[in-house]
């Protein structure tokens, strides 16, 4: 069963069992001081042996689910996260999704070039530049992508005239 | 000035009362507001409009908070 979207708490549990994810999409968007809404959580996770087992206890503590049109009950496991690209996910703490690319193939390595590091919390985040979300959402091509470009355009307007 | 000048004036020159909302001002003052928040009080802000479609959905009233 899916639960109330609590974006903090799954943070945290990722923060707590050292998965190395870069937050993605709308929430890096919002940490990035776009004023939009979302109602999941995406993250670019690194794709390695050891990290895709700390990843899958969490999941596991978070009672994840891969929402399944057909309504079948399939729960990821580092396997499924070794050879799966797209896990959209519900848990009890709200929709997450989990990438292992984003835009044009850019993986967790390739996004931390792209990445800002934000304290949230307390916890040490790894959030997607700005550019970088507007990029993504450029190539998703999405009605939901075109329809937030303009105010994440002009939010990247305003910050950099606000660092000139 | 004759009654058909007046009118074409006012015509021409709607009152602050009159005129559309910018969207342009508006998003820019809502962007900024949320430029000045510190990056954990734009999460909360986004966590507490999800809280508020969920209340709504369920029924009940939802609380509002407005930006300055």
């Amino acid at each position: 069963m899916a639960g109330e979207l609590r974006f903090l708490d799954i943070l945290s549990a990722l923060a707590r069992h050292e998965v190395a994810f870069v937050v993605v999409g709308g929430v890096a968007a919002i940490l990035e001081g776009a004023p939009i809404s979302t109602f999941d959580l995406d993250i670019v996770f690194h794709r390695t042996t050891e990290n895709n087992l700390r990843l899958a206890t969490v999941l596991q503590e978070l009672n994840a689910s891969y929402k399944d049109p057909a309504g079948r009950h399939i729960v990821p496991d580092s396997t499924k996260l070794d050879s799966i690209n797209v896990h959209l996910l519900r848990t009890d703490l709200g929709p997450l999704d989990l990438l292992s690319r984003v835009g044009r193939n850019l993986t967790y390595e390739a996004l931390l070039d792209r990445s800002i590091d934000y304290e949230v919390a307390g916890l040490q985040l790894k959030v997607l530049n700005l550019e970088t979300v507007i990029e993504c959402k450029e190539i998703a091509d999405r009605d939901k992508d075109r329809a937030a470009l303009p105010i994440l355009r002009r939010t990247l307007e305003l910050k950099r005239s606000g660092d000139d | 000035m004759q009654r058909d000048e007046i009118e074409a004036a006012q015509l021409e020159e709607p009152s602050p009362e009159d005129s559309p909302p910018n969207s342009i001002d508006h998003d820019d003052s809502l962007i900024l507001w949320m430029l000045s928040l510190s990056p954990e009080k734009r999460l909360e802000v986004a966590q507490g409009f999800v809280d508020s479609v969920r209340i709504l959905r369920s029924g009940r009233r939802a609380p509002v908070s407005r930006h300055p």
